[in-house]
C-alpha cells in the first residue's frame, strides 16, 4: 500500500519538475513575445540561467521517475514544433520533420503506448493553453491554434485528446495529470491570476 | 464507455463545425442582400441618394 502511495507520488513530483522544465525552456524562447504583450516572464528573473535549471528540473525528473517524465518531455518538444512547421531550425531540418523524428525515437525507446499517452495529453494541454491565451496572443499579433480554427473547436479538441490520452494509458493518467494540474494551480498563485 | 464519450465529442465537434461553415455562407448571402437596402436606407438618413448622389430636397426626419 505504502509502496504503491509512494511510487504514485514520485511520479506526480517527477511530472511537476518535467513541466518546470518545459516553462523554463518555452519562457527562454518566447521572452520577446511575453515582453510584449506584458506576460510574466521567468527569463526576466533567472536570464540565461533559465535554462541551465531547465534541464536540472528535467534532471531531477528523470532520477525520481524517467518513464512518465522522458517521454513527456519528447511529447513537449514535438508538440511545441507544430507552431513552425515549415521554419527551418539548426539541425537543417524544418518544424515538421524534427517533431516526426523525435516522436519516432521517443516510440523506439519508450514504445508507442506511452509515446502516443504522451502526445495526446501534451497536446491537449497545448490546445487548452491557446484556448486561454488567444486574447493575449491576438493582441501580439500572433495566431494560435485557437484564432486559427476557432475557440470552441480547441476546446472540444482539447477535450477528445485528453479522454484518449486517459483511453490509450490509464495507469499514469492519474498521476500525469494530478502532477500537471498541481503545477499549474501554483504556476497560477505565483503569477498572481495572471495566466 | 469512454470510447463512446470520444466518438459523442468528436460527433458534436464534427456537428459544431458543419453549422458554423453552414452559418457562414448563409450569412454572407443575407448581407449580400441586406447591404444595398441598408446602404440606401443610410444614405436617406444622411439627407442624400446613394445611386445618383443627388441631394434630397426634404431628409426624411424632419
Amino acid at each position: 500500500m505504502w509502496h504503491a502511495i509512494f511510487e504514485q507520488s514520485c511520479i506526480v513530483i517527477a511530472v511537476m519538475l518535467c513541466a518546470i522544465a518545459v516553462k523554463f525552456v518555452d519562457d527562454f524562447l518566447d521572452q520577446d513575445l511575453d515582453t510584449h504583450a506584458g506576460s510574466r516572464n521567468f527569463t526576466t528573473q533567472f536570464g540565461n540561467g533559465t535554462v541551465v535549471y531547465a534541464m536540472l528540473a528535467l534532471a531531477l525528473a528523470a532520477s525520481l521517475n524517467t518513464n512518465p517524465s522522458i517521454p513527456l518531455f519528447l511529447a513537449s518538444y514535438s508538440v511545441g514544433m507544430f507552431h513552425d512547421l515549415k521554419q527551418p531550425f539548426p539541425t537543417g531540418l524544418s518544424g515538421w520533420q524534427e517533431s516526426l523524428f523525435v516522436f519516432l525515437f521517443g516510440v523506439m525507446l519508450w514504445g508507442w503506448q506511452i509515446m502516443l499517452f504522451a502526445i495526446l495529453f501534451i497536446a491537449s494541454i497545448q490546445l487548452f493553453d491557446d484556448y486561454v491565451d488567444v486574447c493575449t496572443d491576438q493582441l501580439v499579433g500572433y495566431r494560435n491554434i485557437a484564432s486559427r480554427i476557432g475557440k470552441v473547436e480547441c476546446l472540444l479538441l482539447s477535450i477528445i485528446t485528453m479522454l484518449s490520452a486517459y483511453w490509450v494509458c490509464e495507469p499514469v493518467f492519474l498521476s500525469v495529470f494530478l502532477g500537471t494540474f498541481l503545477f499549474y494551480g501554483v504556476l497560477f498563485f505565483y503569477q498572481k491570476g495572471e495566466y | 464507455m469512454l470510447a463512446i464519450l470520444i466518438l459523442l465529442i468528436c460527433t458534436l465537434l464534427l456537428g459544431y463545425i458543419w453549422g458554423k461553415h453552414d452559418g457562414r455562407v448563409e450569412g454572407y448571402e443575407q448581407g449580400i442582400v441586406n447591404l444595398p437596402l441598408l446602404l440606401r436606407e443610410q444614405s436617406y438618413g444622411q439627407g442624400y441618394c446613394i445611386l445618383c448622389n443627388e441631394q434630397l430636397e426634404k431628409k426624411p426626419s424632419d
